[in-house]
């Protein structure tokens, strides 16, 4: 078996919510491996998304480690997590996020830029993730103009264009019906296949749930059953 | 390039909001250049109207008499210095002068005042004096004639024809005095010069003053006033140190340090309209951070790092202050160009105008300084009244951030 991507030891969130501390995580251990499509399932409140931004480098751990690649992200700075999410992850948010005044093409090509890539490189992998997907069409609309599915697409595409080791995507077919959000998991089931991309979920989602190759479920901060 | 068109449309997601700003920062820009323009249009007047009427460019005398202007102190030798004139091929025009301190003297009243004696066909091209008489004529050349300022003669109750006494120390210790008759009045752009200026025949003066053909000064124009202070040097090399050549800027200090220090002071005037205009800024660049306190969180978790966060927000900000600038400059260009042909016409302040030398009616001057003042302060002045709200935005943690409602 080859090395996890990421790697979770004693992993413990504690935060306070007007004063009272809440203990979203309490002592996960978790191993991710590459084209893992992995789904971190529970009821609301039971720490998934908790997990999931402690994971990406979003958030910083009370107690325990993550390891991205072998690295300890509680060693680098916060600079240096920017580098590590711009670099090597991508993200899908349950609400798109979308740069409003940017169009879709700009939209994808934004993460590339920050990169330092060449314009005509940015905008040719652009345009083929976009032609990937099945959204040139919506290249030079912004994400006012566009329905809720297709803006999950875009965003999906922004996620993926970079080639990440792996995505993170919190409650994805959060806002969108169930057709579209099946469409979107047959997508990055492709994805995953094709590309070799890791999936990261978190979802309570049941469609999401029954396309996790792994499932964590989470109670209260713990990891309550697994599959896979 | 994205950072930039991402920071330009950031500037129009709320349109109103920033056409407000920018009107204000134009308006502010406007009222600023316009000042500016006609303040320098004032300065400039003052010095012009002295240079161009009594100083001109340059002045020879010899040396230590513009600091003691004793009638002693004069030039003994004027054909020495006239062929370093005459050969000199900067020195456009040239022209002897006797200049003293005395007292004019009428039936009725008298005064102290500068007697100047002139060659008058020789200062009709170097002075402008003439252009300001308002009763009777220029010195003809005729023996014994006076033009005075039109106040001195309201002082001395004198007019047209009338006769007057000047009298000053002479060159051999006596008390010289001279009968004159009133030829010409003049009103120029200072009250204080027409009170106490009064021009004779330089033969005249140099009788009175028993001064023989000495005279105490040569007052000259040069081809390009631009390289006064090196032509002024290459004199003094020829002439020697038994003579000195002074620049206007030396003959007039006071006026040219007030333009140094106008320079600055309008520095300080923009910086101040800048801090004025700040708080618009900060203002409107702070709603805008809290109003993408989400979008920010969502920048910060795909990598974009808190530098880049800044110059967004700044460049925001940089595009606000440049493009209210360039606006309230080009309105401004459009008030001072009418202005700069026809002037601004004063006449209800003459009275004060006339006491600080300026006249009644100001021409704004636009300068290279007007234009970098007004397009690099205001602008940068607007880039730092963006930090604290860019500083909010750098500081957000993406994981709040982004769940920010």
């Amino acid at each position: 078996m080859t090395d996890p991507i990421l790697q979770a030891r004693g992993l413990e969130k504690t935060y306070e919510d007007n004063g009272v501390p809440v203990h979203a995580v309490r002592g996960i251990d978790l191993d991710v491996f590459a084209e893992d499509f992995l789904v971190i399932a529970g009821p609301s409140g039971s720490g998934k998304t908790t997990l999931l931004n402690l994971l990406g480098a979003l958030d910083t751990p009370s107690a325990g480690h993550v390891f991205f690649e072998g690295a300890d992200l509680s060693s680098k700075s916060k600079s240096e997590l920017a580098s590590l999410r711009l670099q090597r992850m991508g993200f899908i948010f349950q609400a798109y996020n979308l740069i409003p005044v940017l169009t879709a093409l700009e939209n994808i090509e934004f993460t590339m830029m920050l990169r330092g890539m060449e314009k005509a490189e940015r905008h040719a992998r652009a345009q083929a993730v976009m032609e990937e997907l099945g959204i040139a069409e919506l290249a030079h609309k912004r994400p006012n103009q566009m329905s809720g599915g297709q803006q999950q697409r875009v965003a999906i595409a922004r996620a993926i264009v970079t080639d990440p080791a792996v995505v993170l995507a919190d409650e994805p077919t959060a806002n969108i019906d169930t057709a579209t959000g099946n469409a979107l998991l047959d997508l990055m089931e492709r994805m995953n296949s094709e590309k070799h991309i890791t999936f990261i979920f978190s979802s309570h989602d049941p469609q999401v749930i029954g396309r996790g190759k792994r499932l964590l479920h989470l109670r209260d901060g713990r990891i309550d059953s697994s599959r896979g | 390039m994205i950072l930039l068109s991402l920071a330009w449309r950031n500037l129009w997601r709320n349109t109103r909001r920033s056409v407000i700003v920018l009107t204000s920062v134009a308006i502010g820009v406007v009222a600023t250049v316009t000042l500016d323009t006609l303040s320098r249009g004032m300065v400039f007047q003052m010095l012009n109207n002295q240079v161009g009427s009594h100083v001109t460019h340059m002045q020879i005398h010899r040396a230590g008499f513009h600091k003691n202007p004793v009638i002693q102190s004069t030039i003994a030798d004027p054909e020495q210095i006239e062929n370093v004139l005459r050969s000199d091929p900067d020195i456009v025009q040239y022209s002897r002068r006797v200049v003293t301190f005395g007292l004019l003297s009428s039936a009725t009243n008298s005064s102290g005042v500068s007697i100047v004696g002139i060659d008058p066909e020789r200062e009709r091209s170097l002075t402008t004096i003439r252009s300001y008489i308002v009763e009777g004529s220029y010195l003809t050349g005729a023996p014994r004639e006076i033009v005075l300022g039109k106040a001195l003669a309201e002082k001395l109750e004198v007019g047209l024809g009338d006769r007057v006494v000047a009298m000053a120390s002479a060159k051999d210790g006596t008390m010289g005095s001279e009968l004159f008759r009133v030829a010409g009045l003049f009103e120029t752009f200072s009250s204080e010069f027409d009170k106490t200026s009064i021009y004779v025949p330089r033969s005249s003066a140099q009788t009175m003053l028993a001064l023989g053909s000495e005279v105490s000064e040569f007052a000259m124009l040069v081809t390009d006033p631009d390289r006064l202070t090196e032509i002024a040097e290459r004199l003094r090399g020829r002439l020697g140190e038994e003579y000195e050549v002074l620049p206007y800027m030396d003959l007039l200090p006071f006026l040219v340090l007030q333009i140094e220090l106008y320079d600055q002071s309008m520095v300080i005037f923009y910086v101040i309209v800048g801090i004025a205009l700040i708080f618009g800024i900060i203002n409107t660049m702070l709603m805008s951070v809290f109003e993408r306190i989400k979008e920010f969180g969502v920048l910060k978790a795909v990598g974009m790092k808190n530098g880049r966060i800044l110059i967004m927000v700044l460049t925001e900000a940089l595009f606000l202050g440049m493009l209210g600038t360039v606006v309230g400059f080009l309105v401004g260009y459009l008030v001072y160009l009418p202005l700069s042909t026809s002037g601004l016409d004063l006449s209800a302040f003459s009275g004060s105008l006339r006491s600080f030398g300026v006249g009644a009616i100001i021409y704004p001057v636009l300068t290279a300084g007007v234009i970098t003042n007004a397009l690099i302060i205001i602008p940068l002045m607007a880039v730092a009244g963006a930090v604290y709200p860019a500083v909010r935005a750098m500081r957000l943690e993406p994981v709040h951030a982004i769940r920010y409602v």
